[in-house]
């Protein structure tokens, strides 16, 4: 990344730049349209005034269909072709509204003038009146669906490098959830509404009209929205639709003159938790009581735990902190981006260029990513009728991470002991942590140990060309086509890496501890190639009309065709001699393999349509529907109908309302229901068949020769097919106080049927189908609750104030699990929530030596174990005596607070995070030799002398039963509820006398953050948010990130 | 107007041409389906091959000489204790269970019933697979029910009488079958062995690593021997108050019959007069140790080679790398006990005693002593990344801080090409069963008949090949048989026997004692003997315990006792 890279840079930022200058250079700039002519007073009536006008866009182009209301009447007409209206009003003082999506509303006072003309100005956030849905947009007014809208300038407001971490908090019933903060890899699951199936809870992410692309890694800076269809208003994207549909729109340039964009970020970042651990002389005192409780003398004197403690002798008795010793305390990230927007009504364009990078927790960290981004979004108008678009973005996702798993890193932070050395005193790395995993996370955190580097490329090019049929009005025709590209190419290359042991005693001449150093690790390369391709065309005929200004008609249909496939191969040489060249030509040719596949390619081919219908804005009525084939199932079962039905209800647009003392409080309340069916069929395809897969290694017969073999790898079921899901919601959109104040609540109730169960559960082993068992479409799960916003805008002494709660609560229940058919009443899953675990109840701790009369136990307890609780009291504990809990990883509740305070140029955004109800199974396996143990333990641990009640004695990794992953129980399950700060941004926008000065249209400064305070009663030790990934080891797993950023944008 | 109906005219064009017909019916690309299969006489065959691969190999993290009183494991996290205290339950499978350290696994009824899934369906598809002669379906037909048998033979081992299932099992059945008998167990296995040879199906077979009826015989032999043991016939009395004596015992026909039945088959084998002792070099300890060591030999009889091309380190690498001393580059981490190291004889045919010899414990012993175990004072190698120096084992040394019995395996490594660091790997197959174990089958027939004579004589076989003297005609009745015991532990060390064998000769308690390992004080050239660990030993571990969660899918399943 050094010189050459750099020039690359600059080269990727100018050229766009040349590229939309010339374009607009180009354009020929429409002329103005002749004003026209004053149309004059006709006064037909003394009781009605007539005002008339013609009503222009931003180009000064004549806008037909404008809606040009008498405020607080029903009185309203529509402008013409030409952008002329007429207008009967009766009240001379009147005022008239003006509206068009897409464009702000005016409001202008008649006061005597009978010829009012108007410009629109296009509405920078169009979002306040249009929603992007399915196919399509719709009137935010006029919704019926259960849809929720963040706008790409909240999104940037988080200094998150993945979209995925941004959006936590935003969308009322939009759950994030953090998985791992490495660089690169660091994103959060998403969830709508919570999970409803026991399978992939996955939604369905649509960008710029596209599904199945990748949300995360989208330059946040060109992001318009992101809508999430929560309800039946999914139906429309059929089998993919019942986890909701997440869609990203980028933004598009307006007709206006360029403006440049430029952001500079510099953030520093470290865990938002690290585990505090023993010291030397608190590990080798626990080491002690185990072997006192093993009756076995002890392995440390109390003149060596002396010298751990003292410090005297760090050679032979360290103390290490390993965190401290391979974390940096800060590690830098940046990101930059350049934004060009504008054009004529001929031809626009908006090109971004970005790149970014962020290092590593690691000293020297071998961790690192670094992303560059273009696209560009260009919008042409070819004829009066017919309007192209043509978008391109390209990315490269550049990371590098240690050959050792950064989680399998963090796992060796956690078992290393603090009398092992991580580096001697003289600098030099310390001995392996133990002879058989040679590791030395010290070592393995940098590049000495190698390094798995990656080049992921993206490109998305999507076209689409809109007709307006000239013949019939209100008719157009939009034929879109994609074609996205993904090429990630890898080359994992380990070193060999040395550690030095010392024996304890061996001195140099200098007399100097002789340290002794071996090589460690192996050296390999493998280099990985992943190709993936799909390409979808899709041709929808859309109308819109408006008859008798009362009824609104709008009627879509489309037919769609997707393709996506993928395949792969790696090849690999072992044992190279030298550290370089890494190629594999230099690796042994005796030790080399190679391998590659495709997992077979899924098709859709799919049929779909809206009708949607409003009756003078009041009643609402929307049907959706898709007819879906899909190559993932069989034949006679890969055809299925979604559809979704939605009403609303706008109450206030009743004249009774507003002559009412209520219509005078509330501004809107609209009433809404949905219905629908949709489909999850996020599962593996080819369940149809049964299939037998290749085995890793060869039979070797007798006369050396070496044989593939093959097994059974999945036992067919031709009726395998989609889940599905009913759902249902019921909501209230309410405006109080002049529409400063609103709210939103939503009720749900979603039946997930036909949910794909492998029956591992009631099937035996003794079938020896234990490993290939089909699944079948048997399970039934609930997920119901409420989902609220409520959104506060206000205005005093000039300071802009905005608040926005939101807030989900979700529950799911189990109506049909496979379950054993010996499984007791308190073990079954059905009644109970997904996934929740099956644990013996622990319920205290054999305080003193009369607790384990008190109690049954099983025979190896003693004072300091575990109780658990004999459920079925039979005076015995044995697995009937495990019970199922109520509650599983996945929170109840989710909800965000967002509070932005602008003044002057000065603003303030803050944005918390909260969530509850959720448990995690969190074990420290301490043991001797062999993992450290918790500094909280430690301090409240079960003693003789300290017979705590609540915290057990020392333990010993699986030793103790209460301990055993065999025996899980309650004592280890931790309440993650937690509340955190989740972003933090204080910017000041310099005024425009001192950019004026320097020729800046605006310049801004900001000071941010993430994760900057999180507040979690039940979980201390741990980040309460991350789900520790790589094997569940508590502790394992790259932490969360908290950033703090300054950042500078500049506009000309 | 002409342009937009153009446009028009292309986009439908466009929106036709994606979808072909057949365009939803696409295929897998990773996978084979059951046609593709069965209807290749490679594939078929390669399915086969993969049956193969489930019969155990008792080399892991792991080594199953660690479940018994042959070697200790020095990592130990529970999951081996279990077994070495008779603390195993039904929720606790331990050692037993499906985990990647576990030698075991391939032992995991859950395992071992998917490889018999494979022998069923096999059996059930080769019928009317495409198959080019039928002599080769027929071979093929009896391998499977060679395998079938070797499966059902694992888990009789281990649970006495099971479930008998011998046909492809379906999701939607009624899964509640309840176990066989044991008799009805052993009956099948010996039905299925006999299957396998039926009308000479295997008798053009001679690769040893698939079934021949050399292997057919053999196993036979020793699934007889077992099954005629004193755990299997004495009505479960050990277990009393057991309601189901008939699933972990005969409950009544004549053991003599047995005895004779399992002679039978070791006879066949013998009879054969293919296999004979290894004998190849002069140096009898040379002798013993090559016996492994080499890629083919006489006393083969059924052996498995290793994928040295995808398994990295495995077979006898792994040996060397995991078990080896610390000075040859490995970790030491299963350990042979004292225990079996003083159960080597002196070279003169005497017991070996520790206190009686304990200055100098390791001269005049049996040779094959010296080809099993590293001791102190051992000739070996250092390995330094592939560069082998000679230097005699040093316990002392080798021992530092970390706990250790004093002995390291020998057995299995080549040290001339064990080279693991360097892609230099032994090539040796690993001996599932040999001549050596049929002998001592039939001497122990022999010796449950009352025919001292021919078990003496088939003892004395080994016993000379080992260059040890032959038992004296003096010796008879119970002192002969804890000879024939004593032969068969240090013959067959580490290889899979010993854990089997203390339960059903049902010596466990005295089995499951202390592991003693040996210190050697250098300053004083002295030597002693200490615990290195306590075990316990608890009746109802004869048998392993079915699990918990199969007792809950499966409701018709009797537990074994004790559990």
């Amino acid at each position: 990344m050094k010189k050459k890279s750099r020039i690359l840079l600059f080269a990727i930022a100018v050229l766009p730049l040349l590229f939309a200058h010339g374009l607009l250079k180009a354009e020929h700039f429409s002329e103005l349209m002749p004003a026209s002519d004053d149309l004059g007073i006709v006064i037909e009536d003394l009781q009605q005034i007539v005002v008339s006008g013609t009503v222009t866009d931003e180009n000064d182009l004549p806008m037909p269909e404008v809606h040009v209301v008498e405020k607080g009447t029903i009185n309203a007409v529509a402008t013409d072709a030409n952008g002329v209206y007429k207008i009967r009003i009766i009240n001379p003082e009147a005022i008239l509204q003006f509206s068009f999506i897409g464009y702000k509303t005016k409001e202008v006072s008649v006061s005597g003038q009978t010829v009012i003309n108007l410009r629109m100005e296009p509405d920078v956030s169009v979002l306040e009146d249009v929603v992007i849905v399915g196919y399509g947009v719709q009137k935010k007014a006029t919704m019926s669906g259960s849809v929720s809208v963040v706008k790409g300038s909240e999104i940037v407001q988080s200094p998150a490098l993945n979209i995925s971490n941004s959006v936590a908090g935003k969308i009322p019933g939009l759950v994030a959830v953090g998985q791992s903060g490495e660089p690169g890899q660091d994103y959060s699951t998403l969830f709508i509404r919570g999970r409803s199936t026991l399978n992939n809870n996955d939604p369905l992410i649509v960008v710029d009209g596209v599904p199945n692309r990748s949300l995360e890694r989208i330059d946040p800076s060109t992001i318009e929205s992101i809508s999430v269809l929560k309800d039946a208003s999914a139906a429309i994207y059929g089998s993919q639709a019942a986890n909701g549909v997440i869609l990203v729109t980028t933004k598009r340039a307006a007709a206006d003159k360029m403006t440049v964009t430029a952001n500079y970020t510099l953030g520093y970042s470290r865990p938002t938790r690290i585990p505090l651990l023993c010291n030397a002389a608190e590990y080798a005192t626990l080491v002690n009581e185990i072997d006192y409780y093993d009756q076995i003398s002890p392995t440390y004197t109390p003149t060596e735990i002396q010298k751990y403690a003292d410090g005297s002798d760090p050679w032979r008795y360290p103390s290490t902190d390993w965190f401290s010793e391979v974390l940096k305390p800060w590690s830098m990230q940046q990101n930059s981006n350049i934004t060009l927007s504008g054009g004529s009504e001929k031809a626009r364009a908006f090109v971004a260029v970005s790149a970014r990078n962020q290092d590593g927790f690691f000293h020297n960290s071998a961790s690192k990513y670094a992303q560059y981004d273009l696209r560009a979004n260009n919008d042409f108008r070819l004829s009066k009728y017919i309007k192209l678009s043509v978008d391109a973005s390209a990315r490269l996702e550049k990371r590098d991470s240690p050959t050792k798993t950064s989680a399998g890193i963090f796992r060796d932070l956690m078992t290393a002991l603090p009398i092992q050395i991580a580096s001697w005193p003289n600098g030099l790395p310390g001995p392996p942590l133990d002879p058989t995993t040679q590791n030395n996370p010290m070592v393995q955190a940098t590049k000495a140990g190698g390094v798995n580097h990656s080049d992921n490329y993206v490109l998305n090019i999507n076209g689409k060309l809109k007709i307006d049929i000239p013949w019939i009005e209100g008719l157009s025709w939009t034929t879109a086509g994609a074609l996205d590209r993904g090429l990630f190419y890898s080359k994992y290359f380990s070193k060999r890496y040395a550690l030095y042991k010392w024996d304890g005693s061996t001195l140099d001449e200098s007399g100097n501890p002789k340290l002794i150093s071996s090589q460690y690790g192996s050296s390999n390369l493998l280099q990985h190639l992943y190709i993936d391709k799909s390409y979808l065309v899709n041709s929808i005929l859309d109308y819109r009309k408006s008859f008798s200004r009362r009824h609104d008609l709008n009627l879509t249909g489309g037919i769609e065709v997707i393709e996506n496939g993928s395949n792969w191969f790696t090849a690999e040489r072992r044992n190279f001699a030298n550290n370089y060249p890494e190629e594999l030509r230099f690796g042994d040719s005796n030790q080399q393999y190679a391998d590659g596949t495709n997992p077979g390619l899924n098709r859709w081919l799919n049929f779909f349509g809206r009708v949607n219908y409003s009756y003078e804005n009041k009643y609402i009525a929307e049907f959706v529907w898709r007819y879906q084939g899909s190559s993932k199932f069989s034949p006679e079962t890969r055809w299925g109908f979604f559809p979704g039905i939605s009403l609303a209800y706008r109450i206030s647009q009743e004249d009774f309302w507003h002559n009412s003392r209520i219509g005078g409080i509330v501004d809107n309340m609209k009433l809404r229901f949905s219905w629908g069916k949709t489909g999850n069929d996020l599962i593996a395809p080819y369940q149809f068949y049964s299939l037998y897969r290749q085995v890793f290694y060869s039979f070797v017969t007798e006369d050396q020769a070496y044989h593939q073999t093959y097994s059974e790898s999945h036992a067919g079921n031709s009726r395998a097919q989609w889940e599905e899901a009913d759902q249902i919601n019921a909501g209230i959109d309410l405006a109080f106080l002049n529409n400063n104040l609103t709210f939103t609540a939503d009720y749900f109730n979603n039946l997930r049927s036909k949910i794909l169960i492998t029956r591992t559960a009631s099937v035996p082993e003794m079938t020896g189908m234990a490993s290939i068992l089909p699944d079948v479409n048997l399970g039934k799960v609930r997920n119901h609750g409420v989902d609220l916003d409520l959104a506060y805008n206000t205005r005093f002494s000039g300071i802009d104030l905005r608040a926005g709660i939101n807030a989900c609560y979700a529950r799911n229940k189990v109506l049909f699990f496979d379950e054993a058919q010996g499984f007791l009443p308190w073990q079954q899953q059905t009644g109970h929530p997904m996934k929740s675990g099956l644990y013996y109840d622990a319920i205290g701790i054999f305080s003193t030596a009369p607790d384990l009369d008190r109690y049954p136990h099983l025979d190896e307890a003693r004072t300091g174990d575990v109780i658990f609780r004999d459920v079925n009291g039979d005076g015995k504990i044995t697995g009937d005596d495990m019970i199922r809990i109520y509650k599983n990883i996945v929170p109840t509740f989710t909800g965000g607070l967002n509070l932005t305070g602008s003044y002057k140029g000065l603003e303030l955004v803050l944005s918390f995070q909260a969530q509850a109800g959720a448990v995690r199974y969190v074990q420290d396996l301490g043991g001797k030799g062999i993992q450290n143990y918790l500094r909280s333990f430690y301090d409240n641990r079960w003693t003789e002398s300290n017979p705590s009640t609540k915290y057990p004695r020392t333990y010993n990794r699986n030793d103790e039963y209460w301990v055993s992953s065999v025996n899980p129980n309650t004592y280890w399950l931790r309440k993650t509820d937690f509340l955190r700060l989740k972003t933090l941004e204080l910017g000041y926008s310099l005024p425009e006398k001192l950019t004026g000065r320097i020729g800046l249209q605006n310049m801004r400064v900001s000071l941010g953050g993430m994760n900057l305070l999180t507040w979690s009663p039940g979980i201390k030790d741990y980040d309460p948010e991350l789900e520790p990934k790589g094997d569940g080891f508590a502790g394992a797993g790259y932490p969360l990130q908290k950033v703090v950023t300054a950042g500078v944008t500049i506009q000309f | 107007m002409k342009r937009i109906i153009s446009l028009i005219t292309i986009t439908i064009l466009l929106v036709l041409g994606a979808c072909e017909k057949g365009f939803l019916d696409t295929q897998p690309g990773d996978q084979y389906d059951d046609a593709t299969i069965w209807n290749n006489e490679n594939l078929a065959e390669s399915f086969l091959f993969r049956i193969y691969q489930g019969i155990p190999y008792p080399f892991q993290w792991y080594v199953s000489a660690s479940l018994v009183d042959e070697a200790v494991p020095k990592q130990n996290d529970g999951v081996v204790t279990r077994v070495l205290t008779s603390t195993m339950t039904p929720e606790e499978q331990a050692a037993f269970a499906d985990n990647w350290a576990n030698c075991m696994d391939n032992w995991w009824w859950g395992k071992v019933y998917s490889n018999i899934r494979a022998c069923n369906l096999f059996l059930q598809k080769i019928e009317k697979a495409s198959i080019s002669n039928e002599a080769k379906r027929e071979q093929m037909k009896g391998e499977a029910h060679f395998l079938r048998g070797y499966f059902y033979y694992l888990l009789m081992s281990q649970y006495g009488g099971v479930p008998l299932i011998d046909r492809v099992m379906n999701v939607g059945e009624d899964y509640n079958i309840p176990r066989n008998t044991f008799e009805e167990t052993v009956n099948f296995i010996v039905r299925e062995l006999d299957e396998a040879v039926r009308d000479g199906r295997l008798s053009g077979q001679t690769d040893k690593t698939r079934a021949t009826e050399g292997a057919v015989f053999a196993l036979k032999s020793r699934v007889l021997i077992r099954a005629a043991s004193d755990l299997y016939n004495n009505n479960g009395s050990w277990a009393a108050g057991y309601s189901h004596p008939e699933l972990i015992a005969y409950t009544g026909g004549n053991r003599n019959e047995r005895y004779q039945a399992a002679k039978d088959a070791a006879r066949k084998v013998i009879d054969m007069g293919l296999y004979s002792l290894y004998n190849a070099y002069p140096d009898k300890s040379e002798n013993f140790q090559k016996l492994f060591l080499e890629m083919s030999s006489d006393e083969q009889i059924f052996i498995y080679q290793m994928d040295k091309v995808q398994v990295y380190y495995y077979g006898t690498d792994w040996i060397a790398w995991v078990y080896g001393t610390p000075g040859y580059g490995g970790w030491g981490l299963n350990q042979v006990t004292g225990n079996l190291a003083d159960a080597f004889e002196n070279a003169d045919g005497t017991p070996f005693n520790f206190e009686a010899q304990i200055s100098d414990p390791y001269s005049n012993r049996d040779p094959r002593f010296y080809a099993t175990i590293l001791y102190n004072g051992a000739p070996w190698y250092m390995n330094s990344w592939g560069n082998l120096t000679p230097y005699n084992v040093d316990i002392a040394g080798v021992d530092g801080n970390n706990k250790s019995t004093g002995y390291y395996i020998k057995k299995f490594i080549s040290p001339a090409e064990n080279d693991y660091y360097y892609g230099k790997r032994q090539p040796q197959p690993y001996i599932h069963i040999r001549y050596a174990e049929v002998l001592l089958n039939y001497a122990e027939a022999c010796l449950g008949l009352g025919q001292e004579g021919e078990a003496r004589n088939a003892i004395n076989q080994i016993r000379r090949r080992a260059g040890m003297p032959d038992i004296p005609d003096s010796v008879t009745g119970e002192a002969l048989l804890a000879k024939y015991r004593n032969e068969r532990r240090v013959e067959l060390a580490w290889e899979e026997h010993r854990f089997f064998d203390v339960r059903r000769w049902m010596i466990a308690e005295e089995a499951y004692g202390e592991a003693r390992g040996v210190h050697y004080d250098q300053a004083g050239h002295a030597y002693s003997s200490f615990v290195y660990e306590t075990r316990a030993w608890n009746n109802r571990a004869y048998f392993i315990p079915i699990s918990f969660s199969e007792m809950q899918k499966n409701t018709a399943l009797k537990q074994n006792p004790g559990y």
